[in-house]
């Protein structure tokens, strides 16, 4: 019985969205990729990846609007945002939409492995 | 008869190549790197335009995407360049960004990733 994760990687950016996904998929994982917040939100809705990695902004529809939406559409595993702030009020708004943490860009691969694995390894991480 | 005083020497030529900037990259980021930096190069002469026509906005946006991108792909210098070219493109300050488009395009150029 197969137990490979998926990743969504929502990303308008197209360098660090393919960058990510390699990083991913090197960890053993399955990743979809969404390049704006409304694509992002319906992918998730459809698919239930396991963790959406999440960029706050994005065209079309913000990463902000995306997450609320996808808790308000009952999507309850764990969504990490990316953030290009380190300071600001972005991070704090992002967890309160509905993220379970934050990662702030650039994001080094050590950091995502970190990142994803705490999320992804205990899988007690859900909503709040 | 020519005066030694006449016969100034010929003006010492020196051209020197500037090394290339050598980053060490992992072997498996290869196929991404090349296709990261051929569109950063790529970017290059739109960005003049736009900095000729005052289009501050595009500046701004390739900035605040080169600081998200550029240690992320192994050039924490592209990082930092690209926060202040963010910076100075929000002040449009013309002159700060000329500074910046010079040392992006000098490093653009010269970068050479190797991977171990």
């Amino acid at each position: 019985m197969g137990t490979e994760k998926t990743v969504l990687v929502a990303e308008d950016n197209e360098d660090i969205r393919e960058l990510v996904c390699l990083q991913l998929r090197d960890m053993g994982l399955r990743v979809l990729s969404a390049c704006n917040g409304r694509e992002a939100m319906e992918q998730a809705l459809q698919a239930r990846p396991d963790l959406v990695l999440m960029d706050m902004n994005m065209p079309v529809m913000t990463g902000f609007d995306a997450v609320r939406a996808l808790r308000a559409g009952g999507y309850g595993a764990p969504i990490v945002g990316l953030t290009a702030y380190q300071e600001g009020p972005e991070g704090e708004l992002a967890l309160a939409c509905g993220c379970n943490r934050v990662l702030h860009k650039p994001i080094r691969a050590r950091d995502l492995r970190e990142g994803v694995g705490a999320v992804l390894g205990t899988g007690k991480e859900t909503a709040t | 008869m020519t005066s030694l005083a006449t016969l100034a020497p010929a003006p010492l030529r020196v051209e020197t190549e500037e090394p290339a900037l050598v980053v060490l990259l992992p072997r498996d980021m290869e196929p991404l790197v090349g296709r990261f930096l051929g569109r950063k190069r790529a970017e290059l002469p739109a960005l003049r335009q736009a900095l000729d026509s005052g289009d501050y906005g595009h500046i701004g946006d390739v900035g605040h995407d080169l600081k998200g991108a550029g240690s992320a792909f192994g050039f924490p210098l592209l990082s930092q360049l690209g926060r202040k070219l963010s910076q100075a493109a929000r002040a449009a300050d013309a002159d700060e960004v000329e500074l910046l488009l010079e040392r992006l395009e000098h490093y653009l150029l010269r970068v050479r990733p190797s991977f171990i």
